[in-house]
């Protein structure tokens, strides 16, 4: 991974000194209110409901077990003995206390860690596919593209105050997109041109939130060097021309869509003609990135026969078959970690898993591990030797649930029970459904199925894209929830369509049990819940939902 | 408008009384250093001291043409902090070839200084109610930065230096 340099680390301990300096002004009255909220959310600190939130930045979702066991510690020594893992592959603590946020962030800049750039209306931590550079088939390893945009968007002078929030994605594998791309602010996704050389397509004004949108694309190929001259080009057409008067309109998805992509692009290709030249990355700079990331030094090792295991101990089976992925190299394989389960907030993790979650990394892997879009967290370089202890020992914590991409491994935003955006709760809604499909043969049978909740419009759950969808409504105070169907994040995206009026709460996994024996009772051999609903469309679903 | 009396802290930490002085309702441009509005530009000739233009967020040079050769300074107002198209306005009037003061006025404060400093701002009038010694102090918040902006021409992931 992307190790800091002086110059990395120096800037960092600016920020916490810096932000101390900012808490105090405000806690002595010499900042107003007002003042104090962009510069705090700009630190990832957000006052919730109950207590503030502190977001911490993952770039990318890639970690070290140095930077987890900080995190454990301070999720015991500063708040209740867990953290989060969000959707943007950040990890949140829920229950910091304000005047401790400067000493927080001193502690994770000890370990090349930080809140910047984590909320407010900047630009946001850049994501990728948390298998970026240990799966199979890339057109070259997303990260480096991913650490350039970091440096690029960190404390980027013009940009700190855009009209909104500002995401970016990098995909670089053409059969699967795990970073639902095509919803965010910039696409990027690596391609080659025909002569081979690699560069990037650009797309634009994807979205979730109130109007969510499939991203347009606005250059079929950008060279490498120009990427930085591109993006800065773009922000500036945003920077002054997004809509500022109301803050539902203010995304750069609704600018592109007021002036078309064709034209939104002519400006920005007007701009790129400007910074093109000065911005412009020399060829050693990005060879001095690709080193950055330079594969482990694996060994060489064969891949294993696991027929007779498997066939002792079927659980092994189950967890393998769910929960494990192909790695690049022979004889090694992708673990993920779910931190799924009834009775808990989905992507919440405990400090003691958090330590045990290092100790595995540790012992099995280089000691890195990547948190994922999912709110997983994945051992992405384990020798395929010692997958059967890890199970054993991931069993044996109750860590071993076998449930990655089917309907019980739910995205799920904080929702009421935290964040005071929300209209509705989304974890007891989350935790209904769990308890409902807790049989793993029922999940195994309804096959790999996305359920994603959000408890507001804001969309954090990402309902839209959800398989299922399932979004918080208001309805005359009382919490409703309105169920789309059909929803895809994948390279064929698409958006779930409405089944019909909102549900009370208590009738939720009643709804989505009757949504999946119409699947169950219409599907085709081998055809999965979204394939099923693309081809017989909405109508048999809402008959029997609403029957 | 502009608060003549608020003082004027320079980039590189100077701390100065403002020269400037507003065409008032009676039309007289004052002596010495005048600044004028997009309306009061065909007054700049009769300015005898330095000349300033003042802008708002309905001014982009993008759709208008100012005499930016004719200008000592421009002021670029900040109505709202969070409100940052007056960094994008400054970087496009020094990529047109103005050499001149740029000027942020407004809602500007320590913490917003260290941008300003970097898009090419060379003064800055901290607003009323703060402390300008104290604010003066955000201009060395950051000692490096990663961009390449007015102020700093590369970048150092474009040239590796550290």
């Amino acid at each position: 991974m992307y190790l800091y340099t002086d110059f990395d680390q120096q800037l960092i301990n600016q920020r916490v000194a810096q932000f101390r300096d900012q808490t105090e002004r405000y806690l002595a009255g010499k900042l107003t209110e007002d003042e104090y909220r962009p510069l705090r959310l700009q630190n990832g600190l957000y006052v919730q409901r109950y207590a503030p939130m502190l977001r911490i930045a993952v770039p990318y979702g890639l970690m070290n077990t140095k930077q987890l066991r900080k995190i454990a510690q301070i999720s015991t020594e500063y708040d209740r003995g867990y953290a989060h893992v969000s959707t943007r592959q950040n990890i949140q603590l829920n229950w910091p206390a304000l005047e401790n946020v400067p000493d927080i962030l001193a502690e994770l800049a000890t370990v090349q860690m930080h809140a910047v750039q984590t909320s407010g209306n900047c630009i946001r931590n850049t994501t990728t596919d948390q298998f970026a550079g240990v799966v199979a088939g890339e057109i070259a390893d997303p990260r480096p593209t991913c650490e350039l945009i970091r440096q690029w968007s960190t404390f980027h002078p013009e940009f700190a105050f855009l009209p909104r929030k500002f995401k970016i994605a990098v995909s670089a594998l053409e059969e699967k997109d795990r970073a639902a791309t095509a919803f965010h602010d910039i696409g990027v996704y690596i391609v080659r041109n025909e002569a081979g050389e690699m560069g990037y397509k650009i797309m634009v004004g994807g979205g979730l939130g109130r109007t969510p949108i499939i991203g347009s694309v606005i250059r079929e190929f950008l060279p490498r060097e120009d990427l930085i001259a591109y993006l800065e080009a773009t922000l500036r057409v945003y920077n002054l021309h997004g809509r500022r008067d109301n803050k539902y309109k203010a995304r750069i998805k609704i600018l592109v869509k007021a002036l078309t992509p064709q034209v939104f692009a002519e400006k920005v290709e007007a701009e790129f003609e400007h910074t093109r030249d000065a911005l412009k990355i020399q060829p050693e700079i990005l060879k001095k990135l690709d080193e950055e990331f330079t594969p482990f030094d694996y060994q060489d090792l064969e891949d294993q026969d696991f027929t007779a295991l498997f066939a002792e101990y079927p659980k092994f089976k189950q967890w393998f078959n769910v929960n494990t992925n192909a790695h690049k190299v022979k004889g090694y394989r992708i673990v993920t970690i779910s931190l799924k389960r009834a009775g808990v907030a989905p992507g919440d993790v405990t400090t003691e898993e958090m330590n045990l979650i290092a100790d595995l990394a540790d012992k099995y892997t280089f000691g890195e591990f990547r948190t994922t879009h999912e709110q997983n967290i994945s051992l992405v370089d384990v020798p395929q030797k010692d997958l059967f202890e890890l199970w054993q020992t991931l069993e044996q914590h109750n860590m071993a649930r076998a449930h990655i991409g089917f309907i019980t491994d739910i995205i799920c935003c904080p929702g009421g029970d935290f964040c005071s955006l929300a209209n509705a709760k989304s974890i007891p809604i989350s935790e209904a459904i769990s308890r409902r499909f807790d049989d793993l043969d029922t999940i195994y049978n309804l096959g790999e199925l996305d359920l994603n909740i959000s408890g507001c419009m804001n969309a954090c759950g990402h309902h839209h894209v959800g398989n299922i969808g399932i979004l918080g409504v208001d309805k005359k105070g009382a919490e409703f929830y309105q169920i789309t169907l059909g929803g895809h994040a994948d390279h064929d995206a698409s958006l779930g369509d409405i089944l019909g009026p909102s549900f009370a709460a208590d009738v939720v996994p009643d709804v989505i049990e009757e949504i999946l024996n119409t699947y169950l009772d219409l599907r085709l051999e081998g055809e999965r819940f979204i394939e099923t609903y693309r081809r017989v469309g909405i109508q048999p679903f809402k008959e029997r939902a609403y029957a | 408008m502009l608060n003549t009396t608020l003082q004027v802290l320079s980039k590189d930490g100077a701390i100065a009384d403002n020269s400037y002085q507003i065409i008032a309702e009676d039309s007289i441009v004052p002596q010495g250093d005048v600044v004028v509005t997009t309306a009061q530009l065909d007054q700049l000739a009769n300015i005898q001291g330095k000349k300033a233009l003042y802008i708002t967020v309905n001014d982009s040079s993008e759709v208008h043409q100012f005499p930016l050769h004719e200008l000592d300074a421009i002021f670029i107002e900040f109505a709202g902090f969070g409100d940052g198209r007056g960094y994008s306005f400054a970087a496009l009037l020094r990529r047109k070839g103005y050499q001149g003061e740029l000027r942020a006025v407004g809602d500007v404060f320590k913490d917003v200084l260290n941008y300003l400093k970097r898009s090419g701002f060379d003064t800055f009038v901290v607003k009323e109610g703060k402390d300008i010694q104290e604010a003066a102090a955000g201009l060395q918040d950051f000692t490096h930065p990663y961009q390449a902006s007015t102020a700093v021409a590369q970048a150092s992931y474009q040239t590796g230096s550290v």
